[in-house]
């Protein structure tokens, strides 16, 4: 949910690298085999785990991992971490196979009216939450109306309070839900980690209980989380996602499958997760930042793996504002990046060229080609537009080590074309400040351009665009950051949002992207990859495409 | 004795008001909206308003610090913004580690140190001088994260002598422990050097030498005592900075203590945290200084206390 951001070299090895990166065969071989995806750029040999020989549910395992965990409350989180771990603890109505295809979880199908205000539900039998509450439409209820409570003011609460209208029991197992307005990314947000569903009796003990305890129907059961130092939990050998019965003939995982418990702990620096990863202090470490990628592919012990992610990295440009508000010096700009070379130099190959200002796995992705790397073409779009000789703007930017590297490449890129760029890299709460509290928009807001990372964690077209590119998200509502008006993007958004049509959804969003493509508001630079790192005798550890920890059918060789 | 530590305790509560205050104050000034930070990147104007009215930071500013205050009087440091827990629990879960891990770094420093700086006093430009000032020089020099590194990769990760992280037990906290200590060592060692020289001219020492006393004592029994006021000074000084918490230690070995937590709170405007901590690390030189006082007069009964 958050930018996530890896740690990189410092910006003066990137100049550096910059001069070699033209050909080199030996990246783009690297870059090939990370997007296999089947997380196959191992360095140590995957071991095979016949059927039901995995020791996996008679070990405990440590993970380390790059934050410390913020709450258990779904509904109170805004960091990805916290909501992995809520992912394993608590099941959604519906979640996210590992690719980010929506899935039916506690839910086994639903049906909804033809302008996406009234959906019904129908509930998984046999199902109890870790306390033994049974799961049925009256928990449900409890979920949705906490859901729907615009006074409980938590971080997600606007996920789903203007939406949610009232939820009424039909029978034991049916659920309606009848929304205030029309949303046809209804089910995508129900699949959204903060929507995973508490057990009523910890919800009836309010928000405290719900921020430190977690009681769901999850592959795991909490144990005992101490803030700074480790969150522990332990295998629910009961789970439904094991009952071939409940799950209808395919279980979710392999009945072998889990570990007996997992201890999570927050270690920010990442070569001390390498090391641990590599002295056995831990069996799973996340993220990889790309530096620590090659030592650790030579540890014949250690397991490697990168897939790519849904944040997508964005160059931002104020369309209100001039140079930026003619559609060919935006364009000029988007031809005068080099994004192949953005992903080499920048990502270290662990990245793909975006082809959309969404990621590939994001629900109603199209692809477009990207601007090819065309220095002529960008100054004659500027001469075209009055610029021939170039214009002084300036880049605002968290200033992490990762966006330092990626702004003086940028800055680097565009003097060849005549830009000369001023980087303004500040700390991410005055950046936030200087962005979203002021009363100065569009033409007159002071930002000129800006670098951005979006992750979509709904999975879906309408998180990955509205917030970015709606009118309605100008600052101070979202992140509308480039302040781009387009009555017909903004027209096939709500199109696409008041149905439950996926036919029409996909067609809406297409136009959408085909327009975002052609106008280039902002330049799509690079998908991101997922890193991770585990113990060779682990198989089927992964990343889902918004970072989340994926291990549910994790299994472990003897040693 | 006993009136002077009650003169000394009184005289604390004027500097109390005033840092508690003044920390108050300049939390606020720190740019960056912590309402917004605590609903994360993506969120709507909405949530920002719905959390900054739940933390109760849309109240004025006179209001937020009486409420300040009165908690701090009913021992209430107030809720973590970040982890909405009381900032007492966060704390507390950290303050032990810090404490045993900043005594171990100490202790083995004082004592390689005091005896590197005695070492090199009294062999004053000789190789033995030189040696441990070279040495002392590295301590200080090597930045931290790579000693830190240097040893997780040795003792880790090749040897598997010590664990990477953690703060269970005493293997845990051996290699923090030396990676803190090592500029401890460092700077106790350059004083005890330079106040034994200075010592060493005195008249009491030639005369002491001219009585025929053996060097040992004469080192030891009247030189070191003698040197060590300034070394008490700095010890102590070290004491209350180590309690502290050391931020890049503490990452470098993910160890769960109190600069880790400053760090996280200072990054997410976690006012409630930051004052309490703060409010802590002021308690601690207090308190040391005032042990330090007393030790002046256990050192050398010259110091009257008046």
């Amino acid at each position: 949910m958050k930018k996530r951001f890896m740690a990189f070299l410092l910006a003066a090895a990137m100049t550096a690298a910059l001069v070699g990166c033209g050909g080199n065969s030996g990246d783009s071989a690297k870059k090939e085999d990370t997007t296999g995806g089947d997380a196959a750029n191992t360095a140590a040999a995957q071991v095979e785990v016949p059927a039901g020989e995995s020791v996996s549910q008679d070990t405990d395992i440590v993970a380390a991992v790059n934050v410390d965990f913020t709450t258990l409350d779904p509904m109170d989180t805004s960091d990805t971490l916290s909501g992995d771990i809520q992912r394993m603890l608590m099941d959604g109505l519906f979640g996210f196979d590992q690719e980010m295809n929506v899935i039916p979880m506690l839910a086994t199908g639903y049906e909804a009216n033809d302008d996406a205000t009234e959906y019904t539900f129908t509930l998984r039998q046999g199902i109890k939450f870790s306390d033994g509450t049974p799961w049925n439409a009256e928990a449900a209820k409890a979920n949705f109306d906490r859901w729907g409570d615009k006074n409980l003011g938590l971080k997600r609460t606007t996920l789903l309070c203007n939406i949610l209208d009232s939820a009424e029991v039909v029978d034991e197992y049916t659920i309606k839900v009848k929304l205030a307005t029309p949303f046809g990314a209804f089910i995508n947000t129900l699949a959204h980690p903060a929507c995973v569903v508490v057990s009523p009796s910890l919800i009836a003990q309010g928000n405290e209980a719900c921020a430190a305890n977690a009681v769901g129907t999850g592959q795991y059961r909490f144990v005992e989380w101490v803030a700074g130092e480790y969150l522990k939990v332990e295998l629910n050998k009961d789970w439904w996602g094991y009952d071939e019965a409940i799950c209808d003939g395919t279980p979710l995982a392999e009945s072998d499958a889990g570990f007996k418990t997992i201890t999570f702990k927050p270690v920010t620096e990442s070569a001390t997760r390498v090391a641990m990863v590599q002295s056995g202090d831990a069996q799973m470490i996340w993220p990889v930042p790309a530096e620590n990628i090659d030592a650790l592919k030579g540890d014949s012990n250690v397991v490697l793996g990168a897939e790519e992610g849904i944040v997508v990295r964005y160059l931002m440009m104020n369309n209100q504002k001039a140079p930026f508000n003619n559609v060919k010096v935006r364009q000029a700009i988007n031809y005068a990046i080099n994004k192949e070379a953005y992903v080499q130099v920048v990502k270290n190959g662990y990245a793909s060229v975006a082809k959309s200002v969404i990621g590939s796995s994001v629900q109603y992705y199209k692809a477009n080609e990207p601007y090819a790397y065309d220095i002529e073409k960008a100054k004659d779009l500027l001469t075209e537009a009055g610029y021939p000789d170039g214009f002084t703007t300036k880049v605002w930017y968290s200033n992490t080590t990762a966006n330092q590297k990626q702004c003086e490449f940028l800055k680097q890129q565009l003097e060849q074309v005549g830009i000369t760029v001023e980087l303004e890299g500040m700390e991410s709460a005055i950046l936030n400040e200087k962005i979203q509290d002021t009363d100065a928009k569009g033409a007159d807001a002071e930002v000129d351009m800006y670098v951005i990372g979006w992750s979509p964690s709904t999975g879906d077209a309408d998180w990955g665009i509205r917030p970015l590119l709606a009118t309605e998200s100008e600052p101070p509502m979202s992140y509308n950051i480039c302040y781009y008006e387009n009555e017909k993007v903004d027209s096939l958004l709500y199109e696409a949002l008041g149905t439950a049509d996926s036919d029409k959804r996909a067609a809406a969003y297409e136009e959408v992207q085909d327009i975002i493509w052609e106008e280039t508001p902002l330049v799509c630079l690079a998908s991101d990859y997922n890193t991770w790192a585990n113990d060779k005798n682990i198989i089927n550890i992964g990343n889902t495409p918004d970072g989340g920890l994926w291990i549910r059918n994790a299994r472990m060789a003897a040693k | 004795m006993f009136r002077y530590i009650v003169k000394r305790i009184i005289g604390v509560i004027p500097t109390l008001i005033l840092v508690v205050t003044f920390v108050f104050l300049f939390v606020r000034m720190i740019p960056g909206d912590p309402a917004r930070l605590v609903a994360g990147e993506q969120a709507t104007q909405e949530d920002v308003e719905i959390i900054r009215e739940e933390l109760g930071l849309n109240e004025s500013l006179p209001t937020q610090y009486v409420n300040y205050v009165k908690g701090l009087f009913k021992g209430d440091l107030g809720t973590s913004l970040r982890t909405k827990r009381p900032v007492l629990t966060e704390v507390s879960n950290r303050y032990a580690n810090t404490v045993r891990l900043t005594l171990l770094s100490l202790a083995w420093s004082s004592v390689v140190g005091i005896l590197l700086g005695v070492w090199s006093g009294r062999h004053r430009s000789r190789w033995q001088d030189y040696t441990g000032m070279t040495l002392a020089v590295s301590g200080i020099s090597l930045p931290t994260f790579w000693i830190g590194f240097m040893l997780i990769i040795v003792f880790s990760v090749n040897l598997k002598w010590f664990p990477t992280t953690g703060a269970d037990g005493l293997a845990n906290l051996v290699l923090p422990a030396f990676t803190l200590g090592t500029s401890v060592a460092a700077v106790v060692a350059r004083f005890t050097r330079s106040s034994m020289i200075e010592v060493l001219k005195e008249d009491y020492i030639r005369t002491a030498r001219a009585k025929g006393l053996k060097e040992k004592t004469i080192v030891w029994g009247h030189a070191f005592r003698n040197s060590m006021i300034s070394v008490v000074t700095v010890i102590g000084l070290q004491f209350g900075y180590l309690l502290g918490g050391s931020v890049v230690t503490e990452s470098v070995f993910a160890f769960p203590g109190l600069g880790s937590l400053l760090i996280e709170s200072v990054n997410y405007r976690d006012y409630p945290a930051i004052q309490s901590l703060i409010l802590i690390f002021s308690l601690h030189f207090i308190v040391i200084n005032l042990l330090v006082d007393i030790l002046y007069a256990v050192l050398n009964p010259e110091i009257q206390l008046s």
